[in-house]
């Protein structure tokens, strides 16, 4: 068993002193980095929950209940900040990288904790595959989000949508890795060749 | 050991077909305002391949295994979402200028809902995914109005085969027997008759190489049929009603390419 809280807390009160003394896109970038963390914690408690609440398994739970829970978790402080502050689009890149680092960062820390960190190639994989999953689902989210607004079809379809985009592909990561073999491999190296794939995309929309 | 193995060949085919569809849309964004549209649809489609994946993963690694709820619908009511989300780029006009069709039609979805809960008993699910596939529906509606794309005897036609498909599907439930294996049968004629009427209107608007919008709107209403004809069919007749909502996806394709070169 670990204890989450405490080590959520010691990664958090640098960043918190820190955020005192920056300015502008570090500071935005360091605070969503912040609130990642923090909803990886709280995504913990409600999966947690429902597994014991569902009787449904830890494995069970991580394959289909994870990835509805962490997708919506980090889709909230997202939308919390368009609607109230209304940013421009490299805000919002900003702020979801921000949050789906933080995630993927905390998420790690507790594994490595768990697992232990003496095989060097398992904690690389752990950093390609999650790592890049978290930061994946959420730039996609990102991107229809900054799309729908510019063509001023900012919608609820349009927010739902992308929002059940990041949960299929999470959940297909979740399942891919929950057996090992080949399911495990094409898993760890699926969120990498999306992030490719993505980039382009990405760019594109950018400079319209 | 797979379960199904056709489920498993025509998900992996499907898969592959997506693939082709999402790189050659994801190569029109960027090109101009219009590409937004082509975002929408790339992601729409993305969303669809990954469910397809869901499935054939599902599929081979727990082939014994029930899921405790279909996790791969959440991928199609993104695809659905989107694809809702992609129209309203290109029909962006507010309201519309009649709203029968679109209450009649969202009417006849939501009847619809009501079989998959009798057919599946899964409430929660069918009633989630069909809120999604409603909006689908009343966009739909909307882009068919505005892009003229029907006539008012397509509509007529429209309205009287959906209604009486629907009408003896409920029947079914009522009926056993000899006479229950009828009324079913006439479903499946019924429900192969409006696929060959959409892809006669389909094929017919490409060949006289109709305006972007028309191709759009009619391809869009066929790929939604194609859905609900698939949930309305059993193995093997499943799968001749799933090619024809992917014949459908790929007209789409086509339509979202003229959509976004026609600018």
């Amino acid at each position: 068993m670990i204890y989450a809280e405490n080590i959520l807390i010691c990664i958090s009160v640098p960043l918190i002193v820190a955020l005192f003394f920056i300015e502008g896109s570090a500071k935005r970038f360091t605070a969503s980095f912040l609130i990642g963390m923090l909803i990886c914690l709280i995504s913990a408690y409600i999966s947690g929950f429902i597994d014991l609440a569902s009787g449904m398994g830890d494995e069970d739970t991580a394959v289909f209940i994870s990835p509805i829970v962490e997708e919506i978790m980090k889709f909230l402080p997202l939308l919390f900040y368009l609607l109230m502050f209304d940013p421009v689009d490299d805000n919002v890149y900003l702020s979801a990288l921000g949050i789906g680092t933080g995630f993927a960062t905390f998420e790690n820390c507790c594994y490595i904790l768990t697992a232990g960190a003496d095989k060097l190639i398992y904690i690389m994989i752990r950093g390609m595959a999650v790592g890049v999953m978290h930061i994946v689902s959420i730039l996609a989210l990102a991107l229809v989000i900054c799309a729908s607004r510019r063509f001023r079809v900012m919608s609820l379809s349009a927010l739902l949508g992308a929002l059940s985009f990041s949960v299929i592909f999470h959940g297909l990561y979740n399942l891919l890795v929950s057996e090992p073999g080949l399911s495990s491999f094409i898993g760890y190296v699926m969120p990498l060749l999306t992030a490719i794939f993505m980039y382009f995309p990405y760019k594109k929309t950018k400079t319209l | 050991m797979i379960v199904n193995p056709l489920a498993f060949f025509s998900n992996s085919i499907y898969s592959i077909l997506f693939f082709v569809v999402i790189t050659r849309s994801a190569k029109l964004i960027g090109r101009n305002e219009r590409s937004m549209t082509a975002v929408f649809f790339t992601f729409s489609v993305t969303s669809l391949a990954l469910s397809y994946l869901y499935w054939l993963a599902y599929d081979l690694l727990r082939p014994e295994i029930r899921m405790p709820f279909a996790a791969n619908e959440v991928g199609e009511m993104a695809c659905n979402l989107l694809l809702a989300s992609a129209l309203t780029t290109v029909f962006s006009e507010k309201g519309m200028a009649s709203y029968k069709e679109a209450i009649w039609g969202i009417a006849l979805q939501v009847a619809c809902i009501f079989l998959w809960i009798g057919w599946s008993g899964e409430w929660i699910q069918d009633i989630v995914s069909g809120i999604a596939i409603c909006y689908l529906v009343y966009m739909i509606v909307k882009a068919l109005i505005v892009s003229e794309a029907f006539s008012r005897a397509d509509w007529i036609f429209q309205g009287v085969a959906i209604t009486a498909l629907v009408a003896l599907e409920g029947l079914t439930f009522a009926l056993v027997g000899d006479l229950n294996r009828a009324v079913d049968t006439i479903c499946y004629v019924l429900i192969f008759v409006i696929c060959a009427y959409y892809l006669y209107k389909a094929f017919a608007a490409f060949r006289r190489e109709a305006d972007s919008k028309v191709l759009l709107s009619i391809s869009c209403v066929g790929f939604l049929y194609g859905m609900n004809a698939m949930y309305m069919s059993s193995e093997p007749i499943y799968y001749a009603a799933e090619l024809f909502d992917n014949i459908m996806l790929l007209l789409t394709a086509i339509a979202v390419k003229r959509v976004v070169m026609d600018e």
